[in-house]
């Protein structure tokens, strides 16, 4: 689904932060990237996404549409989105005077322009939206409400993942998505990000934490420091780093 | 100074043939000692209106008429209740509902205690026709759309209309006023209009000023607000070269309120600079204020808010704020609020802000899937909303909303794709 090869990227007149990345993603596959503070955790799921504040200088980024491997760094975020990357905030970004509703509405009619099906009306979208809003317990109410706008932390965290079942990406890039969330708010995003999950897309799950892996359970667990993967495993790595942290590998290192 | 001092001169020359009231004789002579307004005045410190009084304007009305497809085409739609001409009411368009008085005199018969400013004396001095409506006690006479519209005679003079509406007690109105002329010539418009609000009064008064790309709109909304009366002004603003919005509202009676907003969007090389004064003259008034403008190209946006508590004016309540986004980096916006308090248990807030759309917010709505132009595009309306929302009037506001979003949109589209 994605290939990355020996990314670098840093920010304008700035050090580099991302400094050789390899990674590959396959279909149906859950990865997942954990690794100190400041690493570079956010910065590669943004690149990948197509955050203009930055630049990247060597590598590539391959990703698959219409089953062919073409050259994602030619598009800017916008059309990545449509080809099917989502990008779930670490701090999703507060709208005022933007409807949560007209915003899910254009952004999934902007979708399904892109990929030659029929855009939808305003009441078929409310329909569409209310099994999305029962998989996720959230009242309806937040569809009025300007995007993420006095929204407590953990609603914010629940309204990503709404957007997410909303334009049913292939490839999920969700950062700390279980920050901030409570126990309950905790399973209930996890039964909607598994809910979404099938064989075709492909999750990344960037965490501090293993207790979000109980629920959503990686195939590839990823440590990143200092802008480079240095180790990689299976979900027991999660398990080694959540008793030992990090120090064993960045030492070694 | 020199220059400025002919400008006057000429101005004055060409005035003394008028025939003057005696009030209109009292403004004479302060305009002949203060001469036009300029940036030494703390009042206009941003802006000078030489430029739009040059030897060659004409300095008094002018007749003209329009077909009825121009009326139409330069109401944009509005069904208006009363239409003026170059400043000349046109009997074929009055169509004022039950509970309006509709009057005009030759003479003055507004307040004689509003201080004003010397583009204020040049209106009663021009003014031939003075329009008076009152709104019958406890009556609720719906919209009352006034169109202002000149001719293409009123290139290069200076016009002046007056409106004055007595708003009975216990009444609601809703006035709004349209000022628009064909896009061509460089004219100069002086409108004012003076709202009295009497007791139990709910009244709104919305101003819009689209006029020619060449032209000066001097506007002048002067308010007395009586006991639990309120007044909602909004001014909005999108046309013109220049226009001075000047909006001064006195609340007089114990729980009266004001609410004064307003909304401009300039591009170009267009200014507009919004003068608003308010006089909390007794205890327990309040007023609100948003002042939202959006800023593109080289255009210059004012906001100058003054708030004046007097002594004894206790539990006053009184908020104010304006906001600015600048689409370009050579838009410029000057707020400040003056706040005089001579009263000890008051409320007064105020507050401004100048910036740009957030880089954060476009990326985000990038991220899911909205095109950079369209995502720019719903941010702005995002902030415009907040201002347009205190129209009280929906169709006036839906109307606004839909001359913003897509004649006013449409326009900066079309000028993008001649430049590219
Ligand atoms: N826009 C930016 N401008 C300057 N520096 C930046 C910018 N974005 C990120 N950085 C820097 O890049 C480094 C990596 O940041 P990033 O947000 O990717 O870390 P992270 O691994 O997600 O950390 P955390 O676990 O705290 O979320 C940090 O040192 C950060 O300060
Ligand atoms: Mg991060």
């Amino acid at each position: 689904m994605i290939e990355i090869k020996n990314l670098h990227a840093k920010v304008e007149d700035g050090d580099e932060i991302l400094r050789g990345i390899n990674l590959t993603i396959k279909p149906g596959e859950v990865h997942a990237i954990m690794g100190p503070n400041g690493s570079g955790k956010s910065t590669l799921a943004k690149v990948i996404a197509g955050h203009p504040a930055f630049e990247v200088t060597e590598g590539t980024i391959q990703y698959d549409v219409n089953n062919k491997l073409t050259d994602l760094l030619e598009f800017e975020a916008y059309e990545r989105a449509q080809k099917g990357i989502f990008l779930g905030f670490q701090y999703p970004v507060e709208i005022p005077g933007v409807s949560n509703f007209g915003f899910l509405h254009e952004s999934f009619n902007e979708v399904c322009k892109a990929q030659g099906v029929n855009e939808v009306t305003e009441e078929e979208f409310r329909e569409f939206l209310k099994p999305k809003l029962d998989l996720l317990e959230m009242n309806a109410s937040f569809l009025d409400r300007p995007v993420n706008t006095g929204f407590s932390g953990g609603e914010k965290k629940k309204n990503e993942i709404l957007q997410m079942a909303v334009l049913n990406p292939r490839l999920s890039l969700l950062d700390e998505t279980d920050s901030g969330l409570d126990i309950d708010a905790l399973k209930i995003v996890s039964k909607g990000v598994n809910a979404i999950k099938n064989k075709y897309n492909a999750v990344l799950l960037v965490t501090h934490y293993q207790r979000l892996l109980d629920y959503i359970v990686p195939d590839y667990v990823h440590v990143l420091s200092n802008g480079q993967i240095i180790k990689s495993g299976g979900k027991e790595l999660a398990l080694e780093l959540e008793e030992k942290g990090y120090d064993w590998l960045t030492k070694v290192q | 100074m020199k220059e400025r001092e002919e400008l006057n001169k000429n101005i004055l020359d060409q005035m003394m043939s008028l025939n003057l009231s005696s009030d209109a004789q009292k403004a004479f002579d302060r305009f002949k000692l203060q001469g036009l307004p300029h940036k030494k005045l703390e009042d206009y410190k941003y802006t000078n209106v030489d430029a739009f009084f040059p030897k060659a304007l004409n300095i008094k009305a002018v007749a003209g008429e329009l077909t009825n497809d121009q009326v139409t085409k330069l109401a944009r739609g509005i069904k208006p209740q009363l239409v003026l001409i170059n400043g000349k009411v046109s009997n074929e368009y009055s169509n004022l509902p039950d509970g309006v008085e509709f009057q005009i005199s030759d003479s003055f018969t507004g307040n004689k205690d509003f201080p004003t400013d010397s583009l204020e004396d040049l209106n009663l001095i021009l003014t031939e026709q003075f329009i008076k409506l009152t709104i019958k006690k406890d009556s609720s006479p719906g919209i009352i759309n006034i169109l202002h519209l000149n001719t293409a005679e009123a290139i290069n003079s200076v016009g002046a209309s007056r409106l004055l509406v007595n708003i009975e007690a216990n009444s609601v109105a809703r006035i709004a006023e349209y000022f628009n002329s064909p896009d061509q010539g460089s004219y100069n418009r002086n409108h004012m209009t003076e709202l009295t609000v009497a007791k139990n009064a709910n009244a709104e008064h919305v101003k819009v000023v689209t006029e020619g790309a060449e032209s000066f709109h001097f506007g002048s909304v002067k308010a007395t607000v009586e006991a639990n009366a309120c007044l909602h002004s909004f001014t909005f603003t999108t046309g013109g070269k220049l226009s001075r919005n000047n909006i001064n509202i006195d609340l007089v009676g114990a729980g009266a309120r004001g609410e004064v907003n307003g909304l401009y969007a300039l591009r170009g090389s267009q200014q507009c600079d919004n003068f608003s004064h308010i006089n909390h003259k007794v205890e327990r008034t309040e007023s609100e204020q948003l002042f939202k403008a959006v800023l593109d190209d080289v255009s210059h946006g004012i906001f100058t808010g003054k708030i004046i508590v007097h002594r004894d004016a206790q539990l006053v309540d009184s908020s104010q704020l304006n906001k600015n986004l600048l689409l370009s980096k050579k838009a410029h916006a000057d707020t400040r609020p003056q706040l005089e308090v001579y009263a000890d248990d008051v409320k007064c807030a105020h507050g401004a802000t100048v910036g740009q759309l957030s880089e954060e917010e476009l990326f985000y709505l990038e991220s899911r899937a909205i095109s950079p132009r369209d995502a720019k595009i719903m941010l702005c309306h995002g902030f415009v909303q907040e201002a347009l929302d205190k129209i009280k009037h929906v169709e006036t506001k839906k109307y606004l909303e839909n001359l913003l979003y897509t004649e006013y949109e449409e326009d900066i589209h079309q000028r993008m794709r001649e430049e590219a």
